[in-house]
């Protein structure tokens, strides 16, 4: 399957390998067949004693007459990949270079891997053992793209060699869900940042108008309410402040059909949401619940983004006994940090989790990215067991709503801030 | 998949001229049943190979039909076992040598563009393959007019003569040519 996206990948960690290819020859296709033929044509022409089936020979004979250039064992081939490090969805751009097939015709063939998708359009080269492939890494993860079939052939292709090779790994870090909307989903910190707090500050929202105090500064006289009032009157502006956001994605079981599965999903959201509130001057920290748990404490800036992207390729869906998930690592949690996670809500062991959050007054906001099909039709049985399947996710939402949790749904194809702007602060608590 | 119905008509021109004159029964007429079905074949391997067919409903079908064998008729070669049919074929008709001429030249034909069909290179082998075609040519025309020039007697000899007078004239006019 074969795409045309017109995004390539900026030029991130430029990844290079030459390797030296030993070439296994063999006779092709077509020289077998023009064997075959003119073995007939010869072998007939004697049986039958009629010299016109000599006639069919004549190709091969022709063709045996041009076997002439020495065939070289090796070949040299250097690849050179314009990104190491991509997005989902990105193009890399795969250099291929041939040395040393002394005039032999030389071709090369991209076979993608699973989840990795070649791109049209592609295959020129200033050379002709030079050639420009393109693909396109449709799954995160740390990857092979593929391999490289170098195709070599003689003159009149009677002898021809595939060979075959790998080219170097490609991270490829989950695409970050579109996510504007930074509002402030908890108690904000102590430090400043770019979310107006309710208390007085130094901030460039206004808050209101007061009486001038000694200290103040003259620009901040507000003149109309002075004129109005009688006395000194200055604006007074909210404080700004950054908040502590801890994602949480639940990948202890991962579903749905490939590429769109609920741990696709989660790290889609997750990265969307943090790529968000890291532009905003919060601290964002990580805990994924996985075959292993993991988690980093809440940080700022870029760094921080790429420690979260490649701290999600860890990520190993599954449960492990050993490690006690239903008390998130106190060190990953500060207090006062507003928790958002990304589950499919499949697992009631989660729900303890967030029991406990809760009794640590987090706030916490669910997003549901579950998408799961499972039709209309089937058998009676079926259609009960999916109405079970039913009332024990809206009991389990139900369980949530008590604890004071709101779920929202989302499924990774509407932009993640329309059901995240629904939520509001309100007394350190989130309500829908 | 243009590369691929070139082959296939070729192929059905190489079948319609070596069944002439019609017989259909006996040998030639099992022959004939051979090189048609060999010949769809091969179409058809071909056909469900190629990375735009392959994932069409019809490619699904036949793919789900012949199993896992696609690959393993692939390299038995259908095409191989219809140019030697078709030899065959054409030994039994005891036609004219300038049609025999013609037929091989038809045949040769076929398999290059089968052979071009396989290639996964864009038509870069087709100045070579025609370059092939046409010093073919004169060669086959050699081959042909031996057999056409009358001999001095009649009986095994003069026949055993007559062959080796052709392959003497196809490999000194081989041996000759710029190739």
């Amino acid at each position: 399957m074969l795409a045309s996206p017109p995004r390539p990948a900026p030029l991130v960690g430029v990844a290079a390998a030459s390797i030296e290819l030993h070439l296994a020859w063999g006779v092709s296709a077509h020289a077998r067949r023009l064997f075959y033929l003119a073995l007939a044509g010869l072998g007939l022409a004697v049986v039958t004693r009629r010299a016109e089936l000599v006639a069919f020979a004549v190709p091969a004979l022709v063709l045996l007459g041009a076997w002439r250039a020495p065939r070289p064992p090796t070949v040299r081939t250097s690849f050179r990949l314009s990104a190491s490090r991509v997005y989902e969805g990105e193009q890399v751009v795969v250099e291929v270079t041939v040395e040393g097939n002394n005039d032999h015709g030389v071709e090369v063939l991209l076979h993608p891997a699973e989840g990795v998708q070649a791109v049209r359009g592609e295959g020129g080269g200033t050379s002709p053992g030079h050639r420009v492939l393109a693909f396109q890494v449709d799954q995160w993860g740390r990857r092979s793209p593929g391999a490289v079939e170098v195709v070599m052939w003689d003159r009149y292709r009677m002898f021809e060699c595939h060979s075959f090779t790998s080219l170097p790994k490609v991270v490829c870090y989950p695409r970050p869900a579109p996510h504007r909307s930074a509002l402030a989903l908890g108690r904000l910190a102590s430090r400043s940042g770019d979310h107006a707090a309710r208390s007085p500050g130094e901030g460039v929202e206004f808050v209101g108008v007061r009486q001038y105090a000694p200290g103040d500064r003259h620009r901040s006289i507000n003149w109309a309410a002075t004129t109005r009032r009688g006395r000194l009157q200055v604006n007074t502006f909210a404080a700004e402040r950054s908040q502590d956001i801890v994602l949480i994605v639940d990948a202890i079981s991962d579903v749905g059909r490939r590429g769109s599965t609920s741990l696709d999903n989660a790290l889609r959201g997750a990265l969307g949401v943090a790529r968000t509130y890291l532009g905003a001057r919060d601290r964002v920290g990580l805990v994924l619940f996985s075959k292993r748990l993991l988690w980093l404490p809440p940080g700022m800036g870029n760094r921080q983004f790429f420690r979260l992207t490649e701290a999600m390729l860890e990520v190993v869906p599954g449960w492990s006994s050993d490690d006690d998930i239903r008390r998130a690592p106190r060190a990953a949690l500060p207090p006062g940090a507003s928790v958002i996670v990304f589950s499919p809500l499949l697992d009631t062991k989660l729900v303890e989790t967030l029991r406990d959050l809760r009794q640590r007054s987090f706030s916490v906001v669910v997003v549901d990215v579950l998408e799961v099909d499972l039709g209309r039709g089937g058998s009676r049985l079926d259609r009960l067991a999916r109405r079970i399947w039913h009332m024990e996710r809206q009991a389990l939402m139900f369980s949530l709503g008590e604890l004071g949790i709101p779920v929202v749904a989302w499924h990774g194809e509407e932009p993640l801030a329309l059901p995240a702007q629904r939520h509001e602060r309100h007394g350190g608590r989130s309500r829908v | 998949m243009r590369r691929i119905a070139v082959a296939a008509l070729l192929g059905a021109a190489s079948t319609a001229w070596s069944a002439l004159p019609l017989t259909g029964t006996g040998a030639p007429g099992v022959l004939l049943v051979v090189v048609a079905g060999a010949c769809v074949l091969a179409g058809v391997v071909r056909l469900l190979a190629h990375p735009a067919a392959s994932r069409s409903r019809f490619s699904m079908a036949f793919s789900a039909v012949l199993g896992t064998s696609g690959p393993t008729l692939r390299r038995a070669g259908p095409e191989s076992v219809a140019a030697v049919s078709m030899v065959a074929l054409e030994a039994l008709h005891h036609s004219r040598p300038w049609h025999t001429g013609l037929m091989a030249l038809v045949l040769v034909s076929y398999l290059l563009a089968v052979h071009e069909a396989e290639s996964p290179v864009p038509a870069a082998l087709w100045r070579q393959d025609a370059r092939l075609l046409v010093v073919s040519v004169p060669l086959v025309v050699v081959a042909t007019g031996v057999a056409m020039v009358p001999t001095a007697g009649s009986g095994a000899t003069s026949e055993w003569l007559e062959i080796i007078a052709a392959l003497a004239a196809i490999s000194a006019g081989a041996l000759a040519l710029p190739v």
